[in-house]
């Protein structure tokens, strides 16, 4: 009897692993073609320049960029050395802002990404250029923020410090961690 | 001293708020500024960057404020002097120091109290005033004494010899 019975089981410790090797050779081939359908954009345009307008009509910012890629699917929009001029609500100077890459989500917020430069165009604004790695932007409320490092440079000083929060609209910044100030010496002064 | 007043201003502090739009950067938090042997400590610090309209040079005001705010210098000849009060003011272009509310002056163990207290870190130079009713209260210790007799008699001989010549 139970030659017969270790048979059966034999038999079906067989038939287990063959099923297993067909289910996960066929889950491998099925995952690959659903990468390959994020990954190719829906349209694609090479040095790009766009204006956009707010509802009423005022010119809100405008992108220029290398290159950029739309997946609709995904409603991303990446862009390869963008340079986005942005205008306060208060029609007052615009602002520069440039970075190695920029990735625009659906809700308007556009992440920043590698050597991002933050410029004021007015020339007498007390802070004249804002360096960092990583910034987030809200187009709609034209909110600038990073967790990471800041350098700020302004007309006669050098902060350092993270947690940036810039409101181009109402022109307050604020760094929830600020290290260090240096204020130059103005040199003609002391000739 | 001299020295100090050519260096860099730094500031250190926890948080900072800036309002761009009137030009003044605010530091929050156990605020410290040092210039030199210049050092402020505060718990809020302002500054205000204008321009001198005459001169177009800049003329920054560093407004301290603290319970109290302390201002420490080290003078030419070594000693410490130390100011203290509600609030700082310092003109680094005019090289000015104003303290008011509870001001308060330390220097070499003498004391000079007043509601308001200008004083010069390049001629190391002070002048306290008070409100009507109050009165300015300077307490000198016997070594400033003689160490100001020991002064004006060197002032002296010197009047004595250049008269010689």
């Amino acid at each position: 009897m139970n030659r017969l019975y270790s048979l059966a089981l034999f038999v079906l410790f067989l038939s287990a692993i063959t099923y297993g090797i067909i289910e996960w050779r066929s889950a491998l081939v099925e995952q690959q073609d659903v990468i390959d359908d994020e990954l190719s954009p829906d349209f694609i345009a090479e040095t790009l320049k766009s204006n956009i307008y707010t509802d009423a009509g005022q010119l809100s910012h405008t992108i220029e960029a290398d290159r950029m890629e739309h997946y609709s699917s995904l409603a991303v929009t990446h862009f390869e050395l963008p340079n986005y001029t942005l205008h306060p609500k208060d029609n007052s100077e615009p602002w520069q802002l440039s970075a190695n890459e920029a990735t625009l989500y659906k809700d308007n917020r556009v992440v920043l990404n590698h050597r991002v430069r933050l410029k004021a165009t007015d020339i007498n604004s007390i802070v004249e250029e804002i360096h960092c790695k990583y910034l987030e932007l809200d187009l709609t409320t034209n909110i600038i923020s990073s967790e990471q490092t800041v350098m700020v440079l302004g007309k006669d000083f050098t902060m350092y410090g993270s947690g940036l929060i810039i409101d181009l609209n109402t022109k307050q910044m604020t760094l929830t961690e600020h290290v260090r100030t240096i204020y130059k010496e103005n040199h003609e002064q002391s000739l | 001293a001299k020295k100090d007043l050519e260096q860099e201003i730094t500031i250190k502090s926890q948080r900072q708020a800036a309002d761009l739009k009137n030009k003044i950067a605010s530091y929050l938090d156990d605020v410290k500024i040092s210039q030199g042997s210049i050092s402020i400590t505060a718990d809020i610090v302002q500054v205000f960057s204008d321009k001198d309209d005459k001169s177009a040079k800049k003329a920054d005001i560093y407004i301290a404020k603290g319970k109290p705010a302390v201002f420490q210098q080290q003078l030419e000849d070594g000693s410490l002097i130390s100011l203290q009060a509600d609030e700082i003011k310092y003109q680094p272009e005019l090289n000015t120091i104003t303290v008011s509310g509870n001001a308060l002056v330390k220097q070499a163990g003498s004391e000079v109290s007043g509601s308001k207290i200008t004083y010069n870190t390049l001629s190391e130079k002070l002048e306290a005033e008070s409100n009507n009713n109050e009165t300015v209260t300077t307490i000198l210790q016997p070594n400033v004494i003689k160490k100001q007799q020991a002064k004006k008699e060197k002032q002296d001989k010197e009047g004595d010899n250049s008269d010689k010549q």
